[in-house]
């Protein structure tokens, strides 16, 4: 296996994850994690070696990576102030960028770049809020391009062809 | 009466306007007067949209603060993916300003600029910190009595702590309070911190997680689950019909808001606060209300 040795300070330079060398291996994530109690293939404490190892073939395009359920049961115990949670957001922004993307994300962007939410804002929701005498939901109001410019929504992964115009 | 800004984010209304309903019916009896604002996108949310790109998920976080903040009114959100957000974002940019500078330099395009003044609470947070229990207790109508509450805290309430600043992550009180308050009795069961599980990518094992701490609920003898987050509810409420699907086990167990137990309490109906919508039947729980 080709070992990229940089990996640890690639993950330290993501926002969230400049903690990550700190992690002197204890093991308490490990041991607070709702995940790994079900499933061991999701074990913090291997995931921190792995990416101090530099296997980031095998990290970045793994599953496991997309198992965090992000609780914060590491992050409330760990001695060290490695913040595990962040941590492993760090390297789902890197996963992300290197083009490994779990197709959940892909939809709700598309979604989100056409109604500013994160569902579809339709006439099946606003019948609901109308039964109950709420105001309808309509897009929000100033949600223009210029928005999803700043925010970068555009350019995560490439527009798909049937994105209305906002 | 306090002036405060509802967040109220993309599930509650478009999902489980339920939850919008029951706040907006029961804030105004404890004073609070709700203040809509319109522009507000999504938070937006603190599991998938950051783990696709920290930078542009605090852009679009400071973006909806900086709405709020332009009229000078405090924020409260009712969801615990937004105050996850919305308080992070804070923290993050309070701590840094180089890192403002840069997400203002963002927003200087579209003519906003967020300056770090808004306040942002949760509800139950505002409720107990700057209204107070007994303001809780004063409108109530008709105390919960004999309804045995089980509590479920959810994650982003209140960690990390050193962010949230709420309570003891470990050893919680502020739902209890709030369910003592309106009369019902908080019961502790073995699961109450765990996660719901909805944040992870996998068919599985959220339903494993939720399981568990409904088979905890069960064994300890509660007549609901009270809860604060409307993700957790979709875990719960729906969960329970995909856990008797897929395991064969009915727990029957109601899941409900903590401000529609709150509604109950002061005295308004079922259909009042759309309890009457949740896929697993509170009818167990309204027969005990006298």
């Amino acid at each position: 296996m080709k070992l990229s040795p940089r990996f640890k300070y690639e993950i330290a330079k993501e926002f969230g994850g400049e903690n990550l060398k700190l992690c002197f291996a204890c093991g308490i994530c490990t041991a607070s994690c709702p995940i790994r109690e079900i499933d061991e293939k999701y074990n913090p404490r291997r995931i921190i070696r792995m990416v101090l190892l530099g296997m980031k073939q095998r990290v970045l395009n793994s599953d496991f990576i997309w198992l965090c359920s992000s609780c914060y049961a590491c992050t409330e115990r760990c001695p060290q102030g490695v913040r595990f949670t962040e941590v492993m957001n760090a390297i789902k922004n890197l996963a992300v960028k290197e083009g490994y993307i779990h197709p959940a994300f892909a939809q709700q962007l598309h979604i989100l770049r056409q109604f500013g939410r994160l569902y579809e804002i339709d006439e099946f929701d606003n019948n609901k809020r109308i039964a109950f005498g709420l105001p309808k939901v309509e897009k929000t109001k100033g949600f223009t391009k210029k928005i999803i410019e700043i925010a970068g929504l555009n350019n995560i992964i490439p527009r798909r062809e049937d994105d209305k115009n906002v | 009466m306090m002036r405060l800004i509802p967040f109220w984010g993309c599930m509650m209304p478009l999902k489980y306007p339920q939850m919008e309903l029951a706040i907006r019916k029961t804030l105004p009896n404890l004073g609070i007067e709700l203040v809509d604002v319109d522009g507000f996108t999504c938070c937006p949310d603190p599991i998938y949209f950051k783990a696709r790109n920290k930078i542009k998920w605090l852009t679009v976080a400071a973006r909806n603060l900086a709405v709020a903040e332009e009229t000078g009114i405090d924020i409260i959100t009712m969801c615990s993916g937004c105050i996850s957000t919305l308080k992070e974002a804070q923290y993050l940019l309070a701590e840094d300003p180089d890192l403002m500078a840069q997400i203002n330099r963002r927003l200087k395009r579209i003519n906003r600029e967020y300056k770090g003044k808004v306040k942002v609470k949760h509800a139950v947070v505002m409720m107990r910190d700057d209204l107070g229990i007994e303001a809780i207790e004063k409108s109530v109508k008709r105390p919960l009595e004999d309804i045995k509450v089980a509590i479920h805290y959810g994650c982003h309430l209140l960690k990390p702590s050193q962010i949230m600043r709420v309570d003891d992550a470990d050893y919680p009180s502020i739902l209890d309070d709030f369910v003592t308050a309106i009369g019902a009795i908080p019961l502790d069961h073995d699961e109450k911190l765990l996660c719901c599980g909805k944040g992870c990518m996998d068919d599985e094992l959220p339903l494993e997680m939720t399981e568990s701490i409904f088979a905890s609920i069960e064994a300890s003898g509660a007549d609901c689950m009270g809860l604060i987050c409307p993700t957790c509810f979709s875990s719960f409420d729906m969960g329970q019909i995909m856990i008797a699907r897929q395991k064969g086990k009915t727990y029957n167990i109601p899941v409900i808001y903590i401000f529609q137990l709150l509604g109950l309490a002061q005295g308004l109906s079922a259909e009042d606060i759309g309890l009457h919508t949740h896929r697993v039947k509170a009818d167990k729980v309204l027969e005990k209300i006298v």
